[in-house]
């Protein structure tokens, strides 16, 4: 794979129902963003129970990209990078603590990251939530929700045992051609927890050609109003696509269109 | 464009609500017919299961078996676990005979583990399970299951496996046998028959349980419980 593949990146975090009637704030966070050749998209979903978890939610995403983005090929092969990027997030929402006025518990909260350059990827996540891929026309599931024994357990970034938790991996993007990131939200509409596996539509969305302005669009839609009836939780997804050849799949645009047959139609949705 | 939607709702998966085991073990002991408590006690479970099954929440992720303990020494399963959705009205309890409270309990943690190993085998989520122990009077049945009983209540709790409510009723009901199956919340007495007060406060922690999520701290709401309840 060459330096020059593009990766298109959507995400959106909507506030829960439950969160709307007791007025607090959405505590789902995503951030995406390609920078010195290197894709990025995370995901946090903040603790319930931290008064300011949406406030750490946010700096991690925006610390752990901005991290990969300038530092990606420090990690690539270095032993005891799980350490030293635990660390620099820590100190990262430490520093933040401080300026809020709180404690670092406060800002408690999982964090799902896929970073991508060249052929390479890393993967990061501390806490429930689900990480995904399409390898050829497999939905793969690279990294489980990490729940204990009860639903309302899990860990975060500030657990005294987030390093023993944490999954952390390289791999080659050979043969994938999209990744997702789900907070437990989404989880809940869009991972099977009995199989263990995706649901089928993450594989249209990553082999739709849309464009990303269309795909954004659609994501948003698709949460305010189907997504977020299923459970009364945040609700948030990242997805990284590769950038597809001009060309037009008929059988995903005609099962978004299924009122459209005509391919020259087709060709004018774009 | 701007109807567009990338998922429909026939692409969701089912996943099953994550559920909240609540096992009732209660006294049916010929004691419990005395100033009609066991009348009462049917009124509050009746009012329990109104309270669930009016709830959004609740309804899909409660899930009620009552054990009874008394007759001839008898633990009884009334109702086993089920969410209320499917559940029909609770049933009419009836006292009479002995108070073999350990052999009750030792229903209630045998029903409790048996679902919790079905839930894992059916991938479905749940939550700490709760126990709620209500008795007017002294264990009488075998020492033996007494005290193995406790020891497995005491073992669940201390490791955050099992929510236990004690709670004794009547001037005659044994505190201190209920707080040895406690190590961590002492029990409390029932305020005259207050079963009503005490069920829709269940029927609200229940509640609040179920709509927890990952990080929640469920707090009991210890205002409510003034209502029924007393040291």
């Amino acid at each position: 794979m060459g330096r020059g593949v593009m990766w298109h990146c959507i995400h959106y975090a909507t506030q829960g129902r439950s969160h709307i009637k007791n007025n607090i704030p959405c505590q789902d966070k995503t951030y995406a963003l390609h920078k010195h050749n290197v894709s990025v998209i995370a995901l946090s979903d903040g603790a319930g129970s931290a008064r300011l978890s949406h406030v750490g939610a946010q700096e991690c995403v925006c610390f752990i990209s901005n991290h990969f983005a300038k530092y990606f090929d420090d990690y690539v092969d270095r032993s005891r990078a799980k350490e030293q990027l635990l660390a620099l997030i820590q100190k990262a929402l430490a520093l933040k603590a401080m300026r809020h006025n709180c404690s670092v518990s406060d800002l408690a909260c999982t964090l799902l990251c896929v970073a991508i350059k060249g052929n390479r990827f890393i993967l990061f996540h501390i806490g429930d939530g689900v990480i995904g891929c399409l390898r050829g026309n497999v939905l793969e599931v690279l990294s489980a929700p990490d729940n204990g024994e009860f639903a309302n357990v899990t860990n975060f970034i500030t657990s005294k045992n987030a390093l023993e938790s944490m999954r952390y991996s390289m791999g080659s993007v050979d043969k994938i051609s999209g990744f997702v990131l789900m907070s437990d939200g989404t989880q809940a509409s869009l991972y099977s927890k009995k199989q263990g596996t995706l649901a089928p539509v993450i594989r249209d969305i990553i082999q739709s050609d849309f464009g990303v302005k269309k795909l954004q669009i659609g994501l948003q839609n698709s949460f305010e109003k189907t997504i977020k009836n299923a459970t009364s939780d945040d609700c948030s997804i990242a997805f990284a696509m590769k950038r597809k050849p001009r060309g037009y799949n008929t059988r995903l645009l005609t099962r978004y269109f299924p009122c459209i047959k005509n391919a020259n139609l087709l060709k004018k949705m774009r | 464009m701007q109807d567009f939607e990338l998922i429909k709702e026939r692409d969701l998966v089912d996943n099953p609500s994550a559920r909240v085991a609540v096992c009732l073990c209660l006294d049916v002991s010929s004691s419990m017919s005395d100033y009609n408590a066991i009348d009462e006690l049917n009124e509050g479970i009746a009012l329990f299961y109104e309270a669930v099954k009016n709830d959004e929440e609740a309804l899909y992720a409660a899930e009620v078996c009552i054990v009874t303990f008394g007759g001839n020494d008898e633990a009884k399963c009334e109702v086993d676990f089920s969410t209320l959705s499917i559940q029909g009205n609770p049933p009419v309890l009836a006292a009479y005979g002995n108070t073999p409270m350990g052999e009750g309990v030792r229903l209630a943690l045998d029903l409790l583990d048996r679902r919790k190993q079905e839930y894992k085998d059916k991938g479905v989520d749940y939550y700490q399970p709760w126990l709620v122990l209500m008795s007017d009077g002294q264990p009488n049945g075998s020492a033996e299951v007494l005290e193995d009983s406790i020891k497995r209540t005491r073992d669940l709790v201390t490791n955050k496996k099992l929510s236990l409510f004690p709670i004794g009723i009547g001037a005659s009901a044994d505190m201190e046998a209920l707080a040895r199956f406690s190590p961590i919340r002492p029990p409390l007495r029932l305020k005259g028959l207050n079963f009503k007060e005490f069920f829709e406060w269940l029927s609200k922690s229940v509640s609040k349980v179920s709509q927890s999520t990952p990080g929640d701290k469920v707090e009991l709401d210890l205002g409510g419980i003034k209502a029924w309840g007393e040291a």
